[in-house]
C-alpha cells in the first residue's frame, strides 16, 4: 500500500508559485498534513484573512497568501475565484512549505471603524497588524530571556510550527491521588538562575530537570510551575524610578499565547526551532515522572498580555475582539483581572479553546494538573455577572481528556469575586484556600479569638467544603504571591520600594510578624524565634488534612527582603540562593522530614472529612481535640493552645492502618504543660516524639521511624509558639 | 512618490508647480493652491507638470473647479505635461479648455 | 505577487497604486498600459473609499488581489461597503462640454472602463468585488 497517496496530497489551486487547496477546519492552528501545512483561523467577524509568512526573524514576510481571491488552476492555469472559508473558520492547505524554516501570522479585515489607540471599540480590525495564531504551539520573537527584539519588527510573536513526535516510551501522567500530593510552587527561571545553583543551562527547563534530585530528596511529589505559556518579560519594561534597575514581567501571569511553551524558558530557545523548545519541557515533564513527581502548570485564562485600550494589538484582539474579551456596553475593556482586560471565556468559541488548549497540555505534554489563575472570572458570564453553573467549569469538570487532571482554581478575582468555598465545583475542582493561609498566619503569630476557625482548618475546611471532601482544599501558607516564610516571620510590613511604586503595589494584609525587629538582625533569640515560627507554620500544614503546597526556597529559608510582590525583578532579588540550602540546613532538614512524616502516616490523607466520632468502635474518635487538659480544648477567644489527636485505625475511613498522631501547638509566650491523652491499653503503644519545635536542632526533628520515646507518657512540656508531634507505636 | 504643490503668484499668473502623483488623497492640497489663485484673482493659471508622474480624476475635477471659479475667461496652461497625463486629459475632453506648452513662455502666458 | 489588504481610507490609495504598478512589471506589461491600469484601479478605489465607505458611514478594508495567467493580468478589488456596480454609470454625457460648464465628478467610471481590456463587477456574499483584466503582451516564440 505504500505507493498509495492519498488525493488530498495535491494543491487544487494555485497562488503565484504556492499551491493551495480548501483546508481542514478542525483542528485550528497550523498542522501538517500530507505534502503541507493546513492552516485554519477562527474569526466571526472577518471579512479578510490573509496568511502572512515569514522565514526565521525576517524583518518582511517572503509570501502572503489570501484565504479568498483570484487563483489559477493547476495544469491550465485558467483563473478561477476560490473562498476556503467554512463558516467562521479560514482553513487552506498550503503544499510545500518548509517546517522548520518558517513563521507565520494572519491579517484581517473588516468592515468596521478604525479603533484609534487608547479609544473604546468592539472590534479592533487593522489590515497593517500582522496577528499571531492563537493556537501557535511554538512562538518566536522573544527566544533569549530578556534580550531586546527589534521593536521596529511589525511582527514580534511569531508562530512557529512544532512537531508532535516526541518519544514518551512508556511515560504517563502519574495520577497521584490528590490527598497524596505535596505541592511545590516554583519560578521556572528563579529556580536554578542564581548562579549558586551550579546548573549548565541555569534559569531553564533543561536547568530545573538538573535539580530534580534535589526535589526527590525534599520529598515533594508535584511541581507547580509558575505560568509557562509564551509571555513577554519585556511587556511593559522599565527602569525603577531611583535604583535604575531593570523591572520586567518575570511572573509572567499576561499571556501572549496559550499553546506554546516560553521560548525563553528553554536553554534551546536560542536554536528559534519550536520543536526542539517544545521537546525540551515535554523532556522535562518525563524525567519529573520518572521520578514521581508530577507537573502542574498554573494557567492563565483570566486574561491577555494585551492589556487595554492603549494595550497591544498581537493576536485576539486583531482577530475578533468582541468575541475573544468582556467588553463594557461602551467598548471598553472589563477589568476584572486587574490588569487590563478579561478574557471572554464563556464565550462557546472562547471555551473551546480554552478546552483544546488543556486538552493539548494534558495530551501532547502529560501535564498532571492545572491551577487557574484569578479562576473566578471563569464563572462570569458574557455581561461580566458571576453565574451559578458556569459551562467552561462545568465543561473543564466533565471533560474526558482532562479527567484524571487536577483542576485548582485560585477562586477569587480582581473585581470582587471571593469563591473560596463556594467555587462553581462540579465535583472536580480543588482550591487554592486563602482562608487556611489567613488563619494559619494568624494563629502562628499569635492572634487570639481564632481558636475554632484554626480547628476547621486543621481538619481541611468541612466549614468550606462539606460535600467535596478535605481535597478540594489546598493548603497553604505562603505562595508566589507574598512574604515568603521567612519574610512571613521577619517583617510586620511590605517592603516593596523596590518596586518603584513608592510601596504601593502589593497586599496590605499579610498577618505577619516580626518577631521583634523589622528585617534582618544579629539578635540570636530573634533569629531563632524565626526559625522556630517557620517550623511551627511548616509543621501545622504537613499535619492538615488536604493538599498541602509549598512555596519553592522557604526549606532553605528564602528571604525577599520584605518584598511581598517580586513580579517585576529579574535579579538576586528573586532568584533562589542556593548557598542558602547549606546556610540553613537544619530548615531543609525539619522540611524534609515533617514532608516524608506526612507522607508514611495515611492519617493525614483523608478523602472524607472527619467525623469526630468513633465510628468503627476502635476505642478512639478518628479526630478527637484536646487542651492543656486531654480531652479539654478550651475553644475561648483567649485561649492559645489547641491539641488533636488522630486515630490510627480510622485512617482513611479504616481502609488503612496507621500510628495514631497527637499534634499540639502552642502560641502562648510562655510555655505550657499539658495533659496528654491516654492510648487504649488493649493497644499497647507508647507515645514517641516526633517533632518539637520547642528544642535545638537537631532534636526538633526525627528521621519518621526514628522518633524518640516520649519519657512521661502522661504529661508532655511544650514550649513556648511550640508545635510537637507525637506518634503512637 | 508623495504629491507636491507649490503654488507662486508672478505678473497676475498663478504658477503652480506639481510633482509626484496627484490621487484622491492628494487632491485636496492642489485644490488648496487653486482657491488660494481663484482668490488673488489671476488673470491665468499655469500648471507646471514635468514632475507629474500619475494624475486620476479627482486631479481634473480640481481644475473643473478651478475653471468654474475663475470664469471661462480666466486661460489655464498645463506646461511639460508627460504623456500618460496627457493621455488622460485628452480621454476625458479637457484637451479644449486648457492649452498645452512644451515650457513655460512668459510672453505668452503673463501677455494674455 | 502578495495580496495586499488595507484600510479603506484615502491613505490607502498610494499603496494600492504601488501595488498595481508593482503587479504590471510582473506581468511585463508595458508602462502605458501599466499606467492606464494604474489609473483604472485607483478611480474603482476612490469609489469605495469615498462613497462606498466615507460618505455612508461605513467603514472597512479593500482587498487587492492580483493573479497572472499566461494571457492576461487580472487585478480584484474587493470591499465590504455599500453595493455599486460602476458599470451602471455608463459613459458622462458631459465630456464634449467645455469645462467651465461640466458637473464636478463622473469621469472615473468612465477613465476606468476605457482603460482595461475587460472590466467586471460582481456582489457576493455582502462583498464588492471588482475586477479589472488587461492582456499580457504576446512572447514571441
Amino acid at each position: 500500500m505504500d505507493d498509495m497517496l492519498r488525493i488530498d496530497t495535491y494543491p487544487t489551486h494555485i497562488f503565484n508559485e504556492y499551491g493551495l487547496r480548501p483546508g481542514h477546519p478542525y483542528p485550528f492552528g497550523a498542522n501538517p498534513v500530507p505534502g503541507g501545512i493546513n492552516f485554519s483561523v477562527f474569526s466571526r467577524h472577518a471579512d479578510y484573512c490573509v496568511l502572512v509568512l515569514f522565514k526565521k526573524d525576517a524583518p518582511k514576510p517572503f509570501a502572503e497568501i489570501p484565504f479568498r481571491g483570484m487563483f489559477t488552476k493547476p495544469g491550465t492555469g485558467e483563473p478561477f475565484w476560490g473562498d476556503f472559508r467554512i463558516g467562521n473558520v479560514f482553513s487552506m492547505v498550503v503544499f510545500d512549505l518548509n517546517i522548520e524554516e518558517i513563521e507565520y501570522g494572519f491579517r484581517m479585515g473588516a468592515g468596521y471603524p478604525k479603533v484609534e489607540r487608547g479609544k473604546p471599540g468592539f472590534q479592533r480590525f487593522d489590515p497593517r497588524s500582522i496577528l499571531l495564531d492563537p493556537y501557535a504551539r511554538a512562538i518566536g520573537g522573544r527566544d533569549i530571556w530578556g534580550q531586546a527584539p527589534d521593536w521596529n519588527n511589525i511582527y514580534q510573536h511569531r508562530a512557529r510550527i512544532a512537531y508532535d513526535d516526541f518519544d514518551w516510551e512508556s511515560d504517563r501522567p502519574l495520577e497521584i491521588p490528590a490527598e497524596n500530593l505535596m505541592i511545590y510552587e516554583m519560578h521556572v527561571r528563579g529556580f536554578t538562575r542564581h548562579p549558586s545553583a551550579g546548573v549548565k543551562h541555569a534559569g531553564t527547563f533543561a536547568g530545573l530537570k538538573d535539580k530534580i534530585p534535589y526535589l526527590k530528596e525534599l520529598g515533594v511529589n508535584s511541581v507547580e510551575l509558575m505560568p509557562i505559556y509564551e509571555f513577554d518579560e519585556l511587556e511593559g519594561v522599565h527602569n525603577h524610578p531611583e535604583t535604575g534597575e531593570m523591572l520586567v514581567n518575570y511572573w509572567g501571569y499576561s499571556t501572549v499565547g496559550f499553546f506554546a511553551p516560553k521560548a525563553g524558558y528553554a536553554a534551546t530557545g536560542k536554536s528559534k526551532d519550536g520543536t526542539m523548545v517544545v521537546d525540551e519541557l515535554k523532556t522535562l515533564v518525563k524525567e519529573l515522572h520518572a521520578n514521581g513527581i508530577e507537573v502542574m502548570l498554573d494557567v492563565v485564562f483570566n486574561h491577555t498580555a494585551e492589556g487595554n485600550e492603549y494595550g497591544p494589538t498581537i493576536s485576539f484582539r486583531g482577530i475578533d475582539n468582541i468575541t475573544y474579551y468582556l467588553l463594557t456596553p461602551e467598548g471598553y475593556y472589563f477589568n476584572f483581572s486587574g490588569t487590563g482586560n478579561t478574557l471572554n471565556c464563556n464565550n462557546p468559541v472562547v471555551r473551546g479553546m480554552v478546552l483544546d488548549c488543556l486538552r493539548y497540555w494534558a495530551a501532547e505534554y502529560h501535564i498532571d494538573g492545572f491551577r487557574f489563575d484569578l479562576a473566578a472570572v471563569l464563572g462570569r458570564d458574557q455581561n461580566g455577572a458571576p453565574m451559578l453553573n458556569p459551562p467552561l467549569l462545568e465543561a473543564l469538570a466533565n471533560d474526558p481528556v482532562l479527567a484524571k487532571c487536577k483542576l485548582i482554581a485560585e477562586a477569587w478575582d480582581a473585581g470582587g469575586l471571593y469563591q473560596v468555598g463556594s467555587f462553581p465545583a462540579f465535583g472536580r475542582w480543588g482550591e487554592w484556600n486563602g482562608k487556611f493561609r489567613d488563619t494559619l498566619r494568624r494563629w502562628i503569630k499569635g492572634d487570639s479569638g481564632i481558636i475554632s476557625d484554626l480547628a476547621l482548618r486543621l481538619q481541611g475546611s468541612p466549614d468550606l467544603y462539606a460535600s467535596r471532601g478535605p481535597t478540594a482544599s489546598v493548603n497553604f501558607i505562603t505562595c508566589h504571591d507574598g512574604f515568603t516564610m521567612l519574610d512571613l516571620v521577619s517583617y510586620d510590613n511590605k517592603h516593596n520600594e523596590a518596586n518603584g511604586e513608592n510601596n504601593n503595589d502589593g497586599a496590605n494584609d499579610n498577618n505577619s510578624w516580626n518577631c521583634g525587629c523589622e528585617g534582618e538582625t544579629d539578635d540570636q533569640g530573634i533569629q531563632d524565634l524565626r526559625f522556630r515560627q517557620i517550623k511551627n507554620a511548616f509543621a501545622l500544614l504537613t499535619v492538615s488534612q488536604g493538599v498541602p503546597m509549598m512555596l519553592m526556597g522557604d526549606e532553605m529559608g528564602n528571604s525577599q527582603s520584605g518584598n511581598n510582590n517580586m513580579y517585576c525583578h529579574d535579579s538576586e532579588l528573586s532568584w533562589l540562593d542556593w548557598s542558602l540550602l547549606q546556610k540553613n540546613q537544619q530548615l531543609f532538614r525539619f522540611f524534609k522530614n515533617c514532608i516524608s512524616f506526612r507522607k508514611a502516616h495515611p492519617v493525614f490523607h483523608n478523602m472524607w472529612h472527619l467525623r469526630g466520632q468513633d465510628y468503627l468502635g476502635t476505642g478512639l474518635p478518628d479526630i478527637s481535640w484536646h487542651g492543656v487538659k486531654a480531652w479539654n480544648p478550651d475553644w475561648s477567644e483567649s485561649s492559645r493552645l489547641l491539641a488533636f489527636m488522630l486515630d490510627g485505625k480510622h485512617a482513611k475511613g479504616g481502609q488503612s492502618q496507621d500510628n495514631s498522631i497527637y499534634v499540639v501547638t502552642n502560641t502562648y509566650w510562655e510555655g505550657l504543660d499539658v495533659e496528654l491523652p491516654g492510648l487504649p491499653s488493649v493497644r499497647g503503644q507508647n507515645w514517641y516524639v516526633f517533632a518539637n519545635t520547642g528544642v535545638n536542632t537537631p532534636e526538633d526533628v526525627c528521621e519518621p521511624g526514628a522518633e524518640l520515646l516520649l519519657g512521661k507518657q502522661d504529661h508532655l512540656f511544650v514550649g513556648p509558639r511550640s508545635v510537637v508531634i507525637l506518634v503512637a507505636k | 512618490m508623495a504629491f507636491n504643490s507649490v503654488l507662486e503668484i508672478v505678473n497676475g499668473v498663478a504658477k503652480i508647480t506639481l510633482s509626484g502623483e496627484l490621487d484622491a488623497a492628494a487632491a485636496p492640497a492642489f485644490r488648496t493652491d487653486v482657491e488660494k489663485a481663484a482668490a488673488a484673482k489671476v488673470k491665468a493659471v499655469a500648471l507646471l507638470m514635468k514632475d507629474l508622474e500619475y494624475m486620476a480624476s479627482a486631479g481634473l475635477r480640481a481644475l473643473v473647479f478651478a475653471k468654474q471659479k475663475m470664469g471661462a475667461q480666466t486661460e489655464i496652461y498645463m506646461i511639460g505635461l508627460q504623456e500618460s497625463v496627457m493621455e488622460t486629459i485628452e480621454m476625458t475632453g479637457f484637451q479644449n479648455s486648457v492649452t498645452f506648452l512644451d515650457s513655460y513662455d512668459a510672453a505668452k502666458v503673463e501677455g494674455a | 505577487m502578495q495580496p495586499l489588504l488595507v484600510p479603506g481610507t484615502l491613505d490607502s490609495l498610494s499603496a494600492i497604486g504601488q501595488y498595481v504598478n508593482a503587479a504590471a512589471v510582473a506581468a511585463g506589461l508595458d508602462k502605458k498600459v501599466a499606467y492606464r491600469l494604474r489609473l483604472a484601479v485607483d478611480e474603482i478605489a476612490t469609489n469605495i473609499v469615498i462613497h462606498g465607505y466615507e460618505e455612508s458611514g461605513l467603514s472597512g478594508d479593500v482587498l487587492v488581489l492580483s493573479t497572472i495567467t499566461d494571457n492576461s493580468l487580472i487585478i480584484t478589488l474587493e470591499d465590504t461597503s455599500r453595493p455599486f456596480d460602476p458599470r451602471s454609470m455608463g459613459r458622462p454625457d458631459h465630456i464634449d462640454k467645455p469645462v467651465h460648464e461640466r458637473p464636478i465628478g463622473g469621469l472615473g467610471v468612465y477613465l476606468t472602463i476605457q482603460n482595461v481590456d475587460k472590466f467586471d463587477y460582481e456582489y457576493v456574499n455582502g462583498h464588492n468585488r471588482n475586477i479589472f483584466i488587461v492582456n499580457r503582451p504576446k512572447i514571441e516564440a
